[in-house]
């Protein structure tokens, strides 16, 4: 028999604490106007490049630059949808992107794992994407399942087998775009469409989405644009991430990362627009640091990127893939992994981004830990519990209990104790962690927790004959790939 | 040398857990409680005082009922805010909305030994060296009393104080002064450091946290130093600490609620006997572990974490609130670090006025030396979240963006240079060794408070007066331990 997966929960934005006043969030958006109609955007795709000077933007063919108005930037993106849906496999895992709820992500994509027999490290393959997929369908604050690591057993298609992966192992949305040959991107919409039922369903609630990223400073990857286009048509919502380095490609201030970023990101979402007016996008800005001494990768920075990038987002009236993280640069659980999870966790409710938490990853989001996304959960958990509002009448403030009990006394062998003491879950992981009187380290707890999960929760499965042509399709794909790496 | 500015937590911003209906229904709960349960005073002082103000008082089991009347009309003499003076006056405390003041975490009884890693008992000397260390980091605004002075017996206390004051410039709040007598002694002491009582009235560089024994109990010692201390215009904090199913009710309103009730009538005490004296909210909830009866701190389940922030502001009090707590008991595990890393933002946003907790493991009992680094670190990350902005041309950079066209780098540019070792705030995790890997985060903070402890000597008090603190303190040896 199946298991159950359990309800979504979700964070409320009503505590979303905003960092930038109104007037930075214009003089910011001044600054991407200015870059985008003086310094432009590189498109390296022919198709792309067609459709902006179809609609009059300045194309400079040799370079590939395309400069755009602030007049066409507006006209397109007052297309874009505010408000939309990623679907789920039932309607209530459904997610919707409106600003008053925030949905967890996974983190991704990794290409390291810490097998969970071996304890040894290794290249990830496409069963730790499934095998991630079925946990965090166990875990009900996921909502949106981003493969953590790359299924770098299958090549060239790695992408979709990626997505059929998430598919076919949990009933929750899955990012199963991203940028891979454009020929390729149909098998995708394809896929999308097996498990929906029907074009129709799969434009109302598409059960993937597809993220794309840009190369920094201000240019696009041409599979990456082509890829989505072809996704925009179909009605699969995408987000464009841009990922600014600041120091290496970006300036070396916050504010200029965020505006170059900004720039990137919303000329991609213009070409969308452009090409598919209507067509969901949201938009996405991931600011990492080079470090000034090593030229190393540095994602943890202490400064509230992650609020920053919801406002920036949302002044362009499209949801946001960001906000509170707990992913960190940590190689190992540890001081280190711990306290960016726990701050990460805390500042989810303050950020209010639609998509957000990326939990299970470290070392940059290159290294998955199995119990990682068990432990970053739990603290994601009790964050979520702490913002709830409290209930209660005037029965709980037990006025008669308190009055018999008297001053100096105990509520040990009080009805009312033995009733509510256990009204109070205690963590799993943090809480009931002793084996005789020796606390146990809530890794090895976490993982003990990760292996019932891995044993125990199998979501029902897809019906076989949508098993059998996610099966073809991938073939087709798999011979596709084929072609074009041989060229023919 | 230079000592860091103190750099307390800021925000405009403020969360909520209890709407305002739930605010006046608690309010009105403690009101009920203390008129018709009552709360027990073991003092003929405290008895007295409201014998006189016209409470109900049952002389033999030394329980009050105190009217709402008389509760309102005491409630109204408490001020909103008010300072907390330092030895040093740049570090002065101006209470104020929108700024939550931290501290180390208190009062612990074990310390594992910087030099031998051995865990003993915490001595004299261990105050001084938290107290040095406190001074010198900008994450503390002021000082608690970290470990508790083991090797002074009766009067570890006062020598609390004055080890504190010949390692620490900022406002000292004792955790463990009880008593008429130690207390005459610690306010004699404070008069001498201030030079006159005006002095004392107007910057206190001492204030004093009492507890009281849930539910519904004062302590005599507790009650009775602290009315010593509001004689003087020192401020007081009143913190109870009900844990849900032995000491409360197992329901977070009843345990808020017996909490409230044990803060309000000793604050209502302070007001009849010295109107006006400065006292602060506090509410450490706690849970019983069902199958173990252990104290839990975090259980999964700790929502409205910070509602007692809420509930002294509705009665228009300042705030204490406790944050960094952690059950682990290791000093830099996952556990302890998560634990942590929840709390500071949180209750930065629910606004408490100050904030105590930095530094201690296995439930606020150990001291491990370097964990003051690591928690220092986490601070720093919840205040950098939360500070404003700086944008304009400079830090847009847009010319340097054209400078730099699509596909291009920003390594050779002016702007990177001059920019880019202020973009990253280097944290006790992003330590390099000299292969260019990050260090174990401990080992760094073991080093940072080795170089404390070496380099920073905090300027003590003058001569003169530290000869009348020890004559004082001799007087006291004599008369409270033989």
């Amino acid at each position: 028999m199946a298991s159950i997966t359990p309800d979504l929960l979700a964070f409320s934005t009503k505590n979303k604490r905003e960092v930038l006043s109104q007037e930075q969030l214009e003089l910011l958006k001044a600054g991407t106007y200015r870059i985008l109609q003086d310094v432009g955007v590189k498109f390296p795709s022919k198709i792309a490049l067609n459709i902006f000077s179809d609609h009059s933007a300045d194309v400079d063919w040799d370079n590939q630059i395309v400069r755009l108005s602030p007049d066409l930037i507006d006209k397109a993106l007052s297309t874009a949808p505010r408000s939309f849906v990623l679907g789920g496999r039932e309607e209530r895992f459904d997610l919707l992107l409106d600003g008053n709820h925030s949905y967890l992500s996974t983190d991704g994509c990794g290409t390291r794992v810490i097998d969970p027999e071996t304890r040894q490290e290794r290249s990830s393959r496409k069963e730790d994407v499934a095998r991630m997929a079925r946990i965090c369908d166990a875990l009900p604050l996921i909502g949106f399942f981003w493969p953590l690591v790359s299924a770098q057993d299958h090549g060239l298609t790695a992408p979709l087998h990626e997505c059929h992966a998430g598919l076919t192992n949990t009933r929750k949305h899955v990012r199963g775009g991203t940028t891979v040959f454009p020929e390729l991107a149909q098998f995708l919409v394809e896929m999308a469409t097996v498990v929906s039922g029907s074009d129709e369903e799969r434009r109302k609630r598409p059960p993937i989405c597809a993220n794309i990223c840009g190369i920094a400073p201000l240019a696009h990857d041409e599979h990456g644009i082509e890829s989505a286009l072809v996704y925009a048509e179909a009605g699969i919502p995408m987000s464009f991430m841009a990922m600014p380095t600041m120091g290496s490609t970006a300036p070396a201030t916050p504010w200029g990362a965020l505006v170059a970023a900004d720039a990137e990101v919303v000329s991609a979402m213009v070409l969308i627009q452009l090409a598919h007016p209507g067509a969901p996008v949201f938009h996405s800005i991931e600011v990492s640091l080079m470090h000034p001494r090593t030229g190393g990768y540095v994602t943890s920075v202490d400064y509230p990127f992650g609020r920053m990038t919801v406002q920036i987002g949302h002044n362009w009236n499209v949801p946001v893939l960001g906000g509170g993280g707990t992913s960190s640069d940590s190689k190992d659980i540890g001081w280190y992994s711990g306290s960016v999870t726990g701050m990460g966790a805390a500042s989810i409710p303050a950020g209010g981004g639609e998509i957000c938490g990326y939990l299970g990853m470290l070392d940059g989001s290159m290294l998955l830990y199995p119990e990682q996304i068990i432990l970053d959960h739990e603290l994601c958990y009790e964050i979520y519990k702490a913002y709830q509002k409290v209930e209660f009448n005037e029965s709980d403030m037990a006025f008669d209990v308190i009055q018999s009990v008297g001053p100096g006394s105990h509520f040990l062998r009080e009805k009312h104790t033995r009733k509510h003491i256990r009204d109070f879950p205690l963590s799993p992981i943090t809480n009931e962690i002793y084996l005789g009187d020796e606390r146990r380290p809530s890794r090895e707890v976490a993982l003990e927790e990760f292996n019932k999960i891995n044993e125990t929760h199998h979501p029902e499965p897809l019906p076989e004959e949508k098993l059998e042509e996610l099966d073809r399709i991938l073939a087709a794909a798999d011979k596709e790939a084929e072609n074009l790496q041989t060229g023919k | 040398m230079e000592r860091p500015p103190i750099e307390p937590l800021r925000t405009s911003r403020k969360l909520s857990f209890l709407d305002d209906q739930q605010l006046k229904d608690l309010q009105e709960a403690t009101l009920q409680i203390m008129e018709n349960t009552g709360v027990q005073f073991p003092s003929d002082k405290a008895l007295d005082i409201f014998a006189e103000h016209g409470a109900i008082v049952d002389r033999v089991s030394q329980i009050v009922k105190i009217p709402r009347d008389l509760v309102i009309r005491a409630m109204g003499k408490v001020p909103r805010y008010f300072t907390l003076g330092a030895r040093n006056p740049e570090f002065d405390l101006i209470l104020q909305d929108g700024v939550s003041y931290f501290t180390n975490d208190g009062c612990g009884h074990n310390v594992v030994d910087f030099k031998t890693g051995e865990k003993r008992a915490s001595t004299k000397k261990d105050v001084g060296m938290a107290a040095r260390i406190n001074d010198y980091l900008s994450s503390m605004a002021f000082s608690w009393t970290m470990v508790s002075a083991q090797d002074c017996g009766l009067t570890s206390p006062l020598h609390e104080i004055d080890v504190t004051w010949r390692n620490n410039t900022k406002h000292y709040q004792s955790v463990t002064m009880m008593g008429e007598k130690i207390c005459r002694y610690g306010v004699e002491m404070a008069t001498v450091l201030r030079g006159s009582e005006e002095e004392l009235r107007s910057r206190p560089p001492l204030s004093l946290i009492v507890c009281t024994i849930a539910p519904l109990v004062q302590d005599k010692e507790a009650i009775e130093g602290a009315l010593v201390l509001g004689e003087k215009g020192i401020p007081i904090v009143i913190m109870s600490m009900p844990t849900m199913g032995t000491t409360a009710p197992a329901t977070y309103a009843g345990a808020l609620a017996v909490g409230d009730a044990e803060v309000i009538s000793a604050t209502v005490l302070m007001q009849l006997a010295n109107p006006g004296t400065p006292v602060f909210h506090s509410i450490f909830h706690a849970w019983a572990d069902p199958r173990t009866a252990a104290y839990v701190g975090y259980p999964l389940d700790s929502r409205a974490r910070y509602a007692p922030v809420e509930i002294a502001h509705h009665w228009g009090m300042p705030s204490l609130g406790g944050a960094f707590g952690t059950e682990a008991s290791e000093p830099d595990s996952w556990r302890a670090a998560a634990e942590i890393a929840t709390d500071p933002l949180m209750v930065a946003l629910a606004g408490a006025e100050i904030v105590t907790g930095i530094g201690l493991r296995d439930t606020y009992t150990t001291l491990y030396p370097e964990s003051f680094i690591l928690d220092d670190d986490i601070y720093h990350s919840a205040r950098f979240s939360l500070l404003d902005m700086d944008v304009n041309p400079e830090t847009l950079a847009v010319d340097v963006i054209a400078a730099v066209k699509p596909g291009g780098h920003f390594l050779s540019q002016k702007h990177t240079r001059k920019n880019m070792r202020t973009s990253m705030v280097r944290g006790v995790s992003h330590q390099l060794d000299k292969m260019g890997k990050y260090r174990n985060p401990s080992e760094y903070a073991r080093e940072r408070i080795q170089w404390i402890l070496d380099n920073h000597h905090p300027e003590p008090p003058p001569e003169d007066v530290q000869k009348e603190i020890n004559t004082i303190l001799k007087i006291a040896d004599k008369e409270l331990k033989s």
